[in-house]
């Protein structure tokens, strides 16, 4: 595999330290060069090569994306950031939530807007399955159901956050707009044993969505958009895969082939089971 | 009814309040104090403000609070005590304020509305609907938001949806009004380069004045067209005219004949 890729992850602090950690783990063991981004230091340092600073500033945002080893055009982004902005407004800007939306959005804005005069052209961004709590629980929600986010910072950074990324895949006065793969997670869960899916029906595994993470940037560097109508968009729900699980994650296993860790391991082994 | 106007020093603030301060008591509130007026509306040396911005024939006085939107605690003080909002609050090109006025400043408008009960809520934006849908026609304003990069149109956007949030979580009853370009009723040319979007300045006031007025919306978050009658079939009003009882008077007739039509040749 070539070294001279680059994965760029950002918000690899705090809530998104675990995921930022594994997906670069693995990226690095196939010759990614890293580069990792937070508000904070970390202990993305050890593994990356960790730039903080603050995704809305333009000047960050160009010192972050010069010299990418292998140029812009051979890297990926690996957007975190979205998920962890309600934490990086908790400390910047203690009882004021709302500040969530715009560290969230301005940040993808500027990101992206930074890609594009990079030359980055490939983007996966996470969100969360949050913005569907509002449906009762019996329906099955897929990609094909509209958003309901709260109200409130949680729900609404990362969807905002998809919105804004949305748009630098469709507009037609950008010369070369990006393809951005938006996951959209269950609630993370850390820890070592994913031999077994999660109890809470809302929960995933932290592993499990480095898997979905992985795979998206297989399948964009394959560049089959057919299941996307040739959209440059793609949306995907990823969850645990489990049976009583609250989301399916269905057209991720259709799509890009995600099924989580512990399906590996149970009997069926094949992985068709995954909801 | 009292009605609290955020962002009230700009020009579409001076046609909304033009209409509303007939019948209503309006508190104002901008980040300007109420003696500096919005630079657009200081006209020049050749009188072009009072040729081209709204007028007020009945202005009065009203309570003036100089407001910071981008601030939770002065956004929900200033509408305490009111039966309705209506948000005008906007920055353009500024690539830092844009998001916290129109994203941000949304999101506090609207609590400031849960935490007063204030279920009528006018909020205003200009049209996302135009350059992704540059060759259709019958476009209303159910039509999904396509606001591609451009700074002000995505905030703006992104700030709709936060409203509609609020406004669907909580039961309110938000009008939300989008608009494009603004000319006097009488002004003799149409705007270069503008989109058969257009609505008069008197229009304006009057659609904030049904917006406030109407009766409850069939959905918590009802957004409007506010355009002039025009001929070419693009952008209509009928949804306004259907719930909020608006008829724009104005049509700019004079703007779509053909020149020597025009010149009685």
């Amino acid at each position: 595999m070539s070294s001279t890729r680059t994965a760029l992850v950002t918000g690899a602090w705090g809530p998104g330290q675990e995921l930022a950690e594994i997906v670069a783990f693995r990226l690095g063991a196939e010759g990614w060069h890293i580069r990792s981004t937070a508000t904070h230091r970390s202990d993305a340092g050890q593994w990356a090569d960790h730039h903080v600073g603050d995704l809305r500033s333009p000047e960050f945002i160009k010192a972050l994306l010069t010299d990418l080893p292998g140029g812009g055009a051979s890297a990926t982004v690996i957007h975190l950031a979205p998920l962890v902005a309600v934490a990086d407004a908790a400390i910047a800007h203690p009882g004021n939530p709302a500040e969530a939306l715009d560290i969230a959005t301005r940040g993808t804005y500027r990101l992206l807007m930074g890609c594009l005069s990079a030359g980055i052209g490939r983007v996966v961004q996470t969100s969360s399955l949050s913005s569907f709590d509002a449906y009762e629980d019996g329906l099955e929600v897929t990609e094909q159901w509209r958003p309901r986010p709260g109200p409130n910072a949680d729900d609404l950074a990362p969807y905002l956050a998809e919105l804004t990324a949305r748009e630098f895949t469709r507009d037609p006065l950008v010369d070369s707009p990006l393809e951005v793969t938006c996951l959209r997670l269950a609630t993370l869960r850390g820890g070592d044993d994913a031999s077994r899916p999660p109890t809470d029906i809302r929960a995933m595994w932290t592993v499990d969505a480095a898997r979905a993470i992985g795979l998206a940037i297989e399948a964009q560097a394959i560049g089959n958009r057919g299941s996307d109508r040739g959209h440059r968009w793609r949306i995907l729900h990823v969850a645990s895969g489990a049976p009583e699980a609250r989301y399916t994650s269905a057209i991720a296993h259709q799509v890009i082939g995600y099924s989580p860790a512990w399906l590996d391991t149970a009997s069926t082994g094949t992985g068709e089971g995954a909801r | 009814m009292k009605i609290v106007v955020y962002g009230a020093g700009g020009p579409v603030a001076e046609a909304a309040i033009a209409a509303l301060e007939v019948r209503h008591s309006l508190r104002l509130c901008d980040i300007r104090p109420s003696s500096e007026p919005h630079p657009s509306l200081k006209g020049d040396a050749t009188g072009n403000a009072s040729r081209w911005w709204p007028s007020r024939p009945a202005r009065r006085d009203h309570e003036f609070r100089q407001v910071d939107v981008t601030n939770p605690d002065q956004v929900r003080d200033a509408a305490e005590g009111m039966d309705a909002i209506v948000n005008l609050t906007v920055v353009r090109p500024d690539p830092v304020m844009a998001f916290r006025v129109n994203l941000v400043g949304a999101y506090h408008v609207m609590n400031a509305a849960v935490a007063h009960g204030i279920r009528r809520v006018v909020h205003t934006g200009p049209e996302v609907i135009i350059d992704h849908y540059w060759h259709d026609f019958d476009i209303t304003a159910e039509a999904p938001p396509r606001p591609g990069t451009n700074l002000y149109l995505i905030t703006k956007y992104l700030g709709q949806d936060v409203v509609r949030s609020f406004a669907e979580v909580h039961g309110l009853d938000v009008v939300a009004l989008y608009f494009h370009v603004f000319q006097p009723g009488d002004a003799p040319e149409r705007m270069k380069g503008a989109s058969p979007f257009l609505v008069s300045w008197a229009d304006t006031g009057r659609a904030f004045q049904a917006a406030v007025e109407a009766p409850p919306m069939p959905s918590a978050y009802e957004p409007f067209i506010i355009t002039g009658d025009l001929p070419h079939g693009r952008f209509g009003s009928e949804k306004a005219k259907r719930l909020l009882g608006w008829h724009p008077q104005d049509r700019f007739e004079g703007h779509w004949r053909r020149p020597a039509i025009r010149l009685g040749i």
